[in-house]
């Protein structure tokens, strides 16, 4: 068995038109780890998260979950993760407590498992009573956090948050890295995330890699990538690193 | 698997049920509107059917002929409670004498209609109808005076079997005729119902499931590009489960739904005209399909139209890949639907018998709309065609649905976006 939970290897994406998505990134994740990409929007972040989810295939290079290719083992590597999209929503017709459900039968193999993963979920959510409201009534940050309780309730092997706390107001942006920091320390989760805000990463992470334009500049623990570049925080290794390219 | 599809199916419905914009526009409102339509004009028929009754109630009668029969005419309205107006003047204008009269049947008995009948030739009579309003009611008022004339002829024809002791059938019509069409060298049944055989086949069966086909693909589009507006398609497409079993969930709710509302259209149109209208005992027997139609037309037609409605779902599929949001999915399918609905018509205009082989070949290939040819390809006697355009359907569902899986486990389910890219292509010219 592999001692990764990602792998990933001059990994390159162009799309139709030429435009180049990813330019040849390699980066490992281990398990337990928090790892997070950050960079600027447009820096190749959804696109390396796309390509891991299944979603996307890459032009070139290799991407593994748990040794299992992405591209030839798409639904293997599916039954492993659990993603988050930035742009994600639900089913607005649906209860919060529904919308729950109808993800947690996918992954569960047996009622009681599924019915642990709904307290969890209920848990990691923490709407209260609002839970069993219709989703199209929720605010964005209750719909962002019901997102997160599903995308984690399901204990995957590898979860996938792009922009976990995107468009959030302060508090809630808060209460979801609340809730990711305090779930993925009490269950060993590996989780793979990306944000533009290096406050929040340096919050959340093991790990961190800078990308911009498509290849990573700067990998490592946040507080050793601070130290080495002799700066107060990540956002000023950002600046340092790729600011005068902005 | 099946676990996944269920849980899938269950969605589905849910949304359905609870979303107002699924539930009213593609399913309320069209539900609606027909009943509304239909109950309206069958509503309107009845009043126009009894005011009928009521205006032919009074009629005018110019007694030419003053003789035994012509007295038993007028007795025989009288007695059927009809007012009988006697009328003795001038007839320089027949409409100015009925408006006058305020009738709108005028009988006129010529002379000699007494003479005719009793040394056992034909009378004649004459009848006008005033048609002011030149609506469906004036049907009702021609039927009723043409009626009454046939019943009097009726009681002669009555009187004159117990007088002689003629049989009343050999009275009536003592000759009898026996019909049968010749088709492509055979004969093959009544003429009449051959063709009303043909229409039937090829035109309002086909109509019917065109109409299932219309809809089903304008609601499969609609729930796969609602998935996208409601941003859980990605999500959808991570999840473990086999992607072909989302596509079969949309298709199996499309079918099921369209099923239903087939089912619900066809019978408020039989509640229309069976009992707006008038009861089933009052309209002749359908066609029979079995005395007429070449064996197997039937069983290749069947064949041909679950092809017809699976390509036509799957290319709806295919579709809605290409919409983000629902009034694109709607915009899309509707130009695909376009020109099948003209092909769909076409059987109505072309005469199959002048075409040539090669054309009626091409015709049995036209994906769809070929369902309506096969009836008179079969009994043209190009029965392998028939065969060809029943199976042609469904080699065009298995070509869609692997396209379909090729897109499904691809990237570009989640890429293709046509209207986007022609969007920025026009964005780029300019």
């Amino acid at each position: 068995m592999t001692e990764y939970v990602v792998e990933v290897s001059d990994l390159v994406k162009v799309y139709p038109g030429g435009v180049k998505g990813v330019d040849g990134i390699s980066f490992v994740v281990r398990k337990g780890e928090v790892y997070g990409l950050i960079g600027p929007n447009g820096a190749g972040k959804t696109t390396t998260l796309r390509i891991l989810a299944t979603i996307l295939q890459p032009t070139s290079g290799r991407a593994l979950v748990y040794g299992y290719d992405v591209v030839r083992d798409a639904p293997r590597v599916r039954e492993i993760i659990s993603y988050l999209p930035e742009e994600a929503g639900a089913y607005k017709y649906l209860s919060g407590f529904e919308f729950l459900e109808f993800i947690a039968e996918f992954y569960a193999g047996s009622e009681e498992e599924k019915e642990r993963m709904l307290r969890e979920g209920v848990a990691l959510a923490g709407l209260g009573k609002r839970i069993r409201d219709k989703i199209k009534s929720y605010s964005k940050g209750m719909l962002r956090r019901l997102l997160v309780a599903k995308t984690l309730m399901v204990h995957p092997k590898l979860a996938i948050l792009d922009e976990p706390t995107s468009g959030l107001d302060v508090v809630n942006a808060v209460k979801v890295r609340e809730a990711i920091r305090k779930y993925v320390r009490e269950r060993g989760v590996t989780v793979l995330l990306s944000s533009h805000n290096m406050l929040e990463v340096e919050y959340l992470c093991d790990c961190v890699a800078i990308i911009h334009k498509g290849r990573i500049v700067a990998e490592g623990e946040p507080r050793k990538l601070v130290e080495e570049h002799g700066v107060s925080n990540l956002e000023e290794v950002f600046v340092k690193l790729v600011g005068g390219e902005l | 698997m099946v676990k996944a599809f269920k849980n899938l199916l269950l969605k589905e419905v849910k949304s359905i049920i609870r979303d107002p914009k699924m539930l009213i526009a593609m399913f309320v409102v069209p539900l609606i509107m027909i009943a509304v339509v239909y109950g309206f004009m069958g509503l309107a028929m009845r009043q126009q059917a009894e005011q009928a009754l009521r205006e032919s109630g009074v009629v005018a009668v110019i007694d030419l002929d003053n003789g035994v029969w012509s007295k038993k005419f007028i007795d025989f309205l009288r007695d059927r409670g009809i007012d009988v107006k006697m009328y003795r003047g001038s007839l320089d204008n027949i409409g100015d004498v009925m408006e006058d009269l305020g009738v709108k049947i005028l009988y006129i008995i010529p002379e000699n209609f007494s003479e005719a009948l009793s040394s056992n030739r034909t009378g004649c009579i004459e009848y006008y109808v005033l048609f002011k309003s030149l609506t469906f009611m004036e049907l009702g008022i021609h039927g009723r005076a043409s009626n009454l004339i046939n019943s009097f002829s009726e009681n002669i024809t009555r009187s004159i079997t117990v007088k002689t002791g003629y049989p009343r059938e050999f009275l009536e019509k003592p000759i009898n005729s026996t019909a049968r069409a010749v088709v492509a060298g055979k004969v093959v049944g009544d003429p009449l119902q051959v063709l009303s055989s043909i229409f039937s086949t090829s035109l309002v069966i086909p109509l019917a499931v065109f109409i299932m086909i219309i809809f089903i693909i304008q609601f499969a589009v609609t729930s796969m590009a609602v998935e996208k507006e409601e941003k859980m398609f990605e999500t959808l497409l991570t999840l473990p489960i086999n992607r072909m079993s989302i596509l079969g969930v949309k298709l199996l709710v499309s079918v099921a739904i369209g099923i239903a509302y087939v089912l619900i259209y066809g019978a408020i149109l039989i509640w229309f005209f069976f009992g707006a209208m008038g009861s089933p005992g009052e309209t002749t027997s359908g066609p029979q399909f079995s005395l007429t139609l070449p064996p197997g037309t039937i069983e290749y037609m069947g064949v041909g139209l679950i092809g017809a409605v699976l390509f036509g779902l799957l290319v709806a599929f295919i579709l809605s890949l290409f919409a983000e949001d629902v009034r694109t999915a709607q915009l899309v399918s509707n130009y695909a639907l376009m020109p099948l609905i003209f092909l769909f018509f076409l059987p109505m205009f072309i005469d199959v018998s002048n075409l040539s082989y090669t054309v009626r070949t091409a015709l049995a290939l036209v994906p769809i709309a070929n369902v309506s040819f096969i009836p008179k390809l079969m009994i043209l006697g190009n029965y392998e065609l028939g065969v060809l355009a029943g199976l042609s359907n469904i080699a065009y569902a298995l070509g869609a649905l692997a396209i379909a899986y090729k897109i499904v486990n691809s990237e570009r389910i989640f890429t293709a976006r046509l209207l986007q890219r022609i969007k920025a292509r026009k964005g780029r010219s300019k």
